[in-house]
């Protein structure tokens, strides 16, 4: 069957709309992901601001120069310091102090803010140093107040609390500390990826629609295997080309940083970023992770528009659906009663790709006694929903009438 | 060899389209003649079986219509058909030769002769959308017999082709007659006269007439003519 397989990804890649649309796509990634770095800044005082390549490489090794293990005794020593130089003098008189160690400054002074996440840099100064600052401590307080107060799915059940608990417990303190400004951009490239899903999209439209408008309907499916294993390559070349195309886009995306950046920082735990979040994982764990993410909408995204191909016989139908489905969904707003909404909103590709805001957020779903994180869900109700709009696509093209 | 459609009937809300149709198709070249809306084109899509019977069988050897098995003798070339145009006509041939379940060896020798059988050799390696309406309509007839089919079922296999393909493919048409069971709708009522062994005349769906063509029937098209006349009498 390598040939039916092989002639169906040939009708996909041959097609002039989507050879043009990859090579945008691809022209859009190297363009926004150089445009991030170009955009990056480094604020050291009034008079000295860097940006480019240049901010990035100073904050870096400024960072990188801090390689050490955020213990309570440095990070007190550290505070005190800064707390002895700043004295009584506003923050902002002497950002000088803040500046090279600003990502560090930062990561104290959110985790002893309100659960709301707002804080300044005036907040340094109010951190009580004398017995030690209790870093950890105060991380896993905030955490349990969270959970004491709802978030934005409403109130967490017992089950809920305990698994976030556990979860957050098992961190591995103290963190690690160094430099991840190239994951942190590495991340952000990745999230741009959503927009790539369009392009699968409109490359997948046709696969079964482009057989009923071209009119080779007929031919193919009074074929030996038109009913049988053409429809199981026409799925497989699909998501073959999906595969392939995000993949491209990912190693695109990637590539670039990681060449210009380096890979510096890959082993960091994402808490160096925000320190609520509960999930373990590394800077490049938590890049793979979205790169999964953003796959896995693709193949909901080449799924929806297998279904929609086979069924509507249009791919003008395909495309304004997915459309809907993609970014549509910006528009539904959620709701200050209902946390069921709310948790089907989350679950909608626009809320859900960008897995800095998802990892940041204790939203959980509780299915009898289990609980999922938010993440877990999106790969139940993903997989859930390309597994059975694939059969459906595949049945109804079967069951297609021709002439009906 | 016998292809059995017993009872057939398509119905659409308040049209019959095939009126419980039944015939009993050996070897032969069976000529198919109607006016436009008589039903053919439809009857000829459920013998293919991409269009399902309100009622009725089709079965060939005792195998039905929607078995992979009857495909698999199958060749159809429907009327008004489509294609790839960013294929070239070889891997358009090949392409239609790994459905039909042909090796990728045989596929290239089978699509080779075909194509030198349609005069296309020379236009294989080119781009469809480059192909004039006859060489589109030859390149359809070389894909329907890619796999030696048993039942052959053409829908105006001759529509487009200049008078002399035209006389080229009637006399293929009667010769894979001599061993299949060949379905040739065409308004084209000379075709019919020169290789149709038996004729079939459908009209609202009904068959209204079916025999053997034979020289003393002289005229087909004044035959055509009497036929329908009687029938609306």
């Amino acid at each position: 069957m390598k040939t039916i397989l092989g002639f169906e990804l040939k009708k996909i890649l041959c097609r002039k709309v989507n050879l043009i649309a990859i090579a945008l796509g691809l022209l859009l990634i190297v363009v926004s992901d150089i445009a991030l770095i170009v955009d990056s800044s480094l604020f050291l005082s009034e008079e000295t601001i860097l940006t480019g390549m240049e901010a990035i490489k100073v904050q870096s090794e400024t960072e990188s120069a801090l390689t050490t293990r955020l213990s309570e005794e440095f990070l007190t020593d550290f505070l005190r310091d800064y707390q002895r130089q700043i004295g009584d003098r506003p923050a902002e008189s002497d950002y000088s102090l803040i500046a090279p160690k600003s990502n560090l400054c930062a990561l104290i002074a959110s985790n002893y803010a309100e659960s709301s996440g707002s804080w300044n840099w005036e907040d340094l100064k109010t951190i009580d140093t004398e017995n030690g600052i209790g870093f950890y401590e105060k991380r896993m307080e905030k955490i349990a107040s969270l959970l004491d107060t709802g978030d934005a799915g409403g109130d967490y059940t017992d089950a809920e609390k305990a698994y976030w608990m556990q979860k957050a417990e098992a961190i591995e303190t103290p963190f690690e500390w160094g430099s991840t400004e190239g994951w942190d951009l590495i991340w952000t490239g990745i999230q741009s990826l959503f927009f790539q899903l369009f392009i699968v999209s409109l490359c997948i439209a046709p696969v079964f629609a482009g057989e009923y408008q071209n009119r080779t309907d007929a031919l193919i499916l009074s074929s030996r295997y038109g009913k049988t294993k053409l429809v199981h390559e026409k799925i497989l070349a699909s998501f073959l080309f999906t595969l392939l195309y995000v993949g491209l886009c990912s190693l695109v995306s990637v590539g670039i940083n990681i060449c210009m950046l380096g890979t510096a920082g890959w082993n960091l735990p994402v808490q160096l970023w925000d320190t609520m979040i509960p999930y373990r994982l590394t800077a490049a764990g938590a890049c793979a992770l979205n790169l999964a993410v953003i796959l896995l909408l693709a193949f909901v995204i080449t799924a929806i528009s297998l279904l929609l191909s086979a069924v509507c016989r249009s791919q003008m139908v395909v495309l304004a659906v997915d459309v809907l489905v993609l970014y549509g969904a910006a528009l539904l707003q959620p709701s200050k009663t209902s946390g069921l909404w709310n948790q089907v909103l989350d679950l909608l590709p626009v809320n859900s790709f960008n897995l800095s805001e998802v990892m940041r957020t204790y939203n959980s779903y509780q299915l009898g006694n289990a609980v999922l994180s938010w993440v877990e869900m999106l790969f139940v109700v993903y997989i859930l929903i390309t597994v059975l709009c694939t059969c459906c696509a595949g049945r109804s093209f079967r069951k297609c009438q021709v002439g009906r | 060899m016998e292809l059995v459609i017993d009872r057939l009937t398509k119905q659409y809300q308040n049209k019959i389209a095939v009126d419980r149709i039944s015939l009993r198709l050996e070897k032969g070249v069976y000529g198919l003649l109607g006016s436009n809306g008589a039903g053919k084109t439809t009857l000829m899509r459920m013998i293919c079986g991409i269009l399902k019977p309100t009622g009725g069988t089709v079965t060939f050897n005792g195998m039905d219509v929607s078995r992979e098995e009857y495909r698999a003798v199958l060749g159809y070339l429907p009327q008004d058909f489509g294609y790839y145009p960013d294929f070239t006509g070889m891997d358009f041939l090949l392409y239609m030769a790994s459905l039909k379940g042909l090796s990728r060896n045989t596929a290239r020798k089978k699509a080779k002769k075909l194509l030198e059988m349609v005069n296309l050799t020379d236009s294989a390696g080119k781009k469809i959308r480059t192909y004039s309406g006859g060489m589109k309509q030859r390149l359809g007839i070389a894909q329907a017999l890619l796999n030696d089919p048993q039942i052959i079922v053409l829908d105006e296999p001759t529509a487009g082709l200049d008078p002399k393909e035209r006389v080229k493919f009637r006399n293929l048409i009667a010769e894979l007659g001599k061993d299949n069971i060949v379905i040739l709708s065409t308004h084209i009522l000379s075709d019919i006269e020169h290789i149709a062994d038996v004729v079939l005349m459908m009209k609202n769906g009904q068959l209204i007439y079916q025999d053997k063509w034979r020289e003393e029937m002289d005229d087909l098209e004044a035959f055509y003519l009497e036929q329908f006349e009687r029938k609306e009498q």
